[in-house]
């Protein structure tokens, strides 16, 4: 070696080893930005143990869909967010108010009473017969959603009834996040369809439509010169068909005439195809309060449906736009925080509902009323319940430096539940009969206790239980303990048992005097990991529930009907996502399956309906200039039995194949810096059929090869939707 | 029966706008929203980013938490950061320590920071009237200044954190750093969301 490429060598040395530590510090930097970009990715919830903390500190697992991702995909209601963005949960459409279940269990017909839905901390549910609803009927505009947290498994402890399969908490937005005025219109249609999916006809006449105008505002008022902070949306949300082609199904009385089925179907047959019977009308306003630690909020809703097809109890004329169901709730909630001491705060809630149902069946055949007529008539099922309530809440920071903590509270519920059934005659609306009027007030009690024990930052533990005693089905107690270690940066494991329950409903409680039902219990025992990595996330957790003491509706000897808890269920499974984002895009993937076995004094069997396997992809690129933002979603769901699969007779067992639907949204901004914006949206779906058995055809004789008929799926969607944002701040 | 209804939901009414008015609580604006232990995480890993930390910090990170006095809310969040940044092992890669003062005036901070030779000062809940002062009072005193609240930068904070789709953010005043010295680097810069 010469001296000279020695001395070459030496400075390429040098320079490789100056290139190698600038590379390295910059690698720091940037390792170092990631770990700042994790914290930054890190969702702050309150569900899970109603005290704000991370989502990997939670004791549940709780999932969060944020309002970015609801925006960029074209989210329209809560039961899309679940299907393309959640974990852990699913939902159903049987053209009819959307089925929610999760992790293998999903009860067909149950009207949502199996997860607690709640909105800023007001629990949804209705008071009648525990019904929440996941489509526009919830009535929360989807603009006002800041975060949506999906927190899985028995939530019981702090939430008492109905959160058994999981909690829905949805989260509006403060004034400052939805500044100024915002005016939106989406337009959307999808084309008719034929049998076996097949699209038949964009003709208007065919053509299924809606619409949803909507006006929102979002600011600071002074209030006695004190800042009040004010987010209110109103909206209305129509929509009209698509076409669908029914039956025929030949149907006769028990007589042996045939049974009517109004003017659109031939004498003795149910089907045709439906033109008026499927829309959905849906007024909400929904306003929430913030002055400094008081907080109020207020909605006003109506859910006016009308489905394409009768269901299994009631049988009303085919295509009728005038048989519908009505559900309207005027909700209000005021909460207060008051600091007593250091360490000691007082949240002081109170709440007030009125809530009424209403379905309505026109019935063009005499022989299907209940009271001797001799023209059609019209029965009316009509259910209220107005509640009202006290929760005062404690908050204990022993250490004042949030080590170990309690919550202790009580929830004071008082009801007023009344219900009948009225028949009329269709032509001159005269009173025919009253039947199953039915009026209580009752007392509902719950107290509940939380210990949180931080003894590490990497070590959280929390264990509490809530006692609830309700006149319908008795006490119940609902404990839960978890453990959540970080035993690296990033890292969670978590380790929960928790027991929930749900208290029969006032349909089920009061259906027979001599029932005597116990509340529906599940028993979940679940461990979770989590792993952050700069702007990524994985997580994968097991799951074992054991849900005992289901209501069901059996047959006594003598044929007449009686609600019992008769059923068990038990399930395990695992689920998993995988999300974040890289520069532009951001990506995210899940899935659950689980193995669900019912155990009846029958036997032992598949849960109808509930699928064991579904998920969700999706995939967003927001693009440099002039190209839109693109967002590209599918959510799946494997095979279904279908809910007459067992106890229908049917020679072929009803099933639908696996599912998957698509959504591709694209979304930009009229022009630079500009108010206006727009988002174009398509949902296809591959299958043609829910699992859901349609028409009078619910049961077969033994070896009658008559197959049974399963609802249709709306299978095309696009829409439109145009936005104005007028913000007084940049 | 009627006229006494009106009269109580008059009575009523007029009781619960004199409580809205007189109530302190209803004032308040300067909520804390990120969780004491996630702001702890972001402030020790922000540190590094600032070009005159470890200068200022001379071997040893000092951070001084300033409380209002008798704000019970104002004490219970500084007990909660002080926990949650006495178990970092490392604020902007140094050793640190943390102590609470209760907020006299802000010459009085001012004067101590430059004594002590503070790193860091937090403020906690209730001090937001005060912010403006300080802000005037610590310019030129070299220190990283950060707010428990969301509007906290704005009002005069180095830093401040806010939470928005459930999720942190950063919030920097510029303005404010360049007069207390703080210099981030453009890479946490593109993390933050700047004002003024």
């Amino acid at each position: 070696m010469s001296h000279k490429g020695y001395t070459l060598g030496c400075r390429q040395l040098a320079a490789s080893l100056l290139l190698l530590g600038v590379s390295s510090a910059a690698l720091v930097h940037a390792q170092d930005t990631d770990d700042i970009a994790a914290l930054l990715e890190q969702s702050v919830v309150s569900g899970a143990s109603k005290t704000a903390e991370t989502a990997g500190d939670a004791p549940a697992t709780t999932h969060v869909i944020t309002s970015d991702q609801i925006r960029r995909h074209g989210i329209r209601t809560l039961a899309e967010a679940i299907d393309y963005l959640g974990r852990g949960l699913m939902t159903q459409d049987p053209l009819h108010a959307v089925e929610i279940g999760g992790r293998g269990v999903l009860l067909a017909g149950d009207f949502g009473i199996h997860v607690l839905l709640v909105v800023d901390g007001h629990a949804l549910n209705e008071a009648w017969g525990g019904a929440s609803y996941y489509e526009q009927g919830a009535g929360i505009p989807i603009e006002l959603v800041d975060h949506i947290e999906l927190v899985l498994g028995p939530g019981s402890v702090l939430y008492g009834s109905s959160a058994m399969l999981g909690v829905v908490h949805v989260v509006t937005k403060r004034a400052k996040d939805y500044d100024g005025v915002h005016a939106i219109l989406e337009l959307g249609a999808s084309p008719a369809q034929g049998k076996g999916g097949r699209f038949s006809s964009v003709s208007p006449k065919y053509l299924g439509t809606f619409e949803r105008p909507a006006i929102g505002w979002g600011g600071t008022l002074r209030l006695f010169g004190k800042p009040v902070e004010l987010t209110a949306q109103a909206e209305y949300y129509h929509h009209h068909g698509a076409s669908f082609e029914w039956g025929p199904q030949p149907a006769l009385n028990p007589d042996g005439s045939p049974m009517s089925f109004g003017p659109k179907s031939p004498p003795g047959v149910w089907g045709g195809r439906t033109t008026s019977a499927y829309s959905t009308d849906v007024p909400t306003f929904y306003a929430k309060l913030q002055a400094g630690d008081l907080s109020m909020n207020v909605r006003a809703t109506q859910y006016r449906r009308v489905t394409p097809y009768s269901n299994p109890l009631y049988f009303p004329d085919f295509d009728d736009p005038n048989s519908f169901e009505r559900d309207r709730w005027l909700t209000l909630e005021a909460q207060y925080l008051l600091t007593l001491s250091t360490g000691v705060a007082l949240t002081l809630r109170a709440y007030a509902d009125t809530y009424d149902y209403l379905y309505r069946v026109p019935l063009s055949d005499p022989a299907a009323c209940t009271v001797p007529n001799p023209g059609p008539c019209v029965k009316d099922y009509i259910g209220k319940a107005t509640w009202g309530g006290w929760e005062p809440r404690f908050h204990l920071d022993w250490f004042r430096n949030g080590s170990f903590t309690t919550l202790l509270g009580a929830d004071v519920r008082v009801r007023r539940i009344d219900a009948s059934s009225e028949e009329r005659d269709l032509a001159s609306d005269a009173l025919l009969g009253s039947s199953n009027v039915f009026g209580v007030t009752q007392l509902a009690v719950g107290a509940y206790l939380q210990q949180r024990w931080s003894p590490i930052a990497a070590l959280h533990f929390n264990a509490g239980a809530r006692y609830d005693y309700d006149p319908r089905g008795g006490g119940a107690l609902s404990p839960r303990v978890a453990i959540v270690w970080g035993p690296w940066v990033g890292g969670a494991l978590k380790l929960i048992l928790a027991d929930a329950f749900r208290s029969p409903n006032t349909y089920e409680s009061e259906f027979r005097p001599d029932q005597n039902l116990k509340p529906e219990t599940v028993r979940s025992l679940e461990a979770t990991t989590e792993q952050q990595f700069g702007r990524h996330r994985v997580a994968f957790g097991v799951f074992r529930n054991w849900w005992r003491d289901m209501i069901s509706a059996q047959t006594r000897a003598d044929g007449e009907p009686f609600y019992a808890n008769a059923a068990q269920i038990k399930n395990y499974g695992f689920d998993a996502v995988f999300e974040g984002t890289m520069g532009d895009f951001g990506y995210g993937l899940g899935a659950t399956e689980a193995f669900t076995r019912t155990q009846t004094p029958a036997g032992e069997f598949p849960l109808p309906v509930a699928p064991s396997l579904f998920g969700n992809a999706r995939i967003s690129w927001d693009a440099p200039g002039v190209l839109p933002t693109s967002a590209l979603a599918l959510r799946f769901v494997g095979s279904r039995l279908a809910d007459r699969g067992l106890d229908g007779g049917f020679l072929v067992t009803p099933r639908t194949p696996p599912e998957v639907g698509f959504r591709l949204a694209l979304s930009d901004s009229f022009w630079k810096e500009s108010s206006w914006s727009w988002r174009a949206t398509g949902d296809f779906v591959t299958s043609s059929n829910s699992p859901y058995v349609v028409g009078p055809t619910q049961y077969v004789d033994p070896g009658d090869p008559t197959p049974a008929e399963l609802a249709p799926v709306n299978r095309l969607t696009v829409f439109v939707t145009l936005r104005y944002e007028a913000s007084p701040t940049p | 029966m009627f006229s006494w209804s009106r009269r109580a939901g008059a009575t009523l009414a007029r009781a619960l706008l004199f409580w809205l008015a007189i109530n302190p609580a209803i004032a308040r604006a300067d909520q804390v929203v990120v969780p004491a232990e996630l702001q702890a995480d972001l402030i020790g890993k922000v540190a590094a980013f600032d070009r005159n930390f470890s200068v200022r910090a001379a071997g040893r990170a000092l951070v001084l938490i300033v409380t209002r006095a008798g704000s019970a809310e104002s004490e219970l969040i500084a007990g909660q950061i002080a926990r949650a940044l006495r178990q970092l092992p490392s604020i902007g890669g140094l050793p640190h320590s943390e102590v609470t003062l209760v907020f006299e005036n802000a010459a009085a901070l001012a004067a101590a920071c430059r004594e002590q030779h503070v790193a860091i000062v937090y403020l906690a809940p209730e001090l937001n009237a005060t912010l403006p002062a300080i802000a005037q009072a610590l310019r030129g005193v070299d220190v990283l200044t950060v707010g428990s609240s969301p509007d906290d930068a704005q009002m005069g904070t180095v830093l401040s954190f806010d939470l928005r789709d459930s999720k942190p953010r950063m919030i920097v005043n510029l303005a404010q750093a360049k007069q207390q010295n703080v210099a981030f680097r453009a890479a946490v810069l593109t993390l933050m969301r700047v004002v003024q």
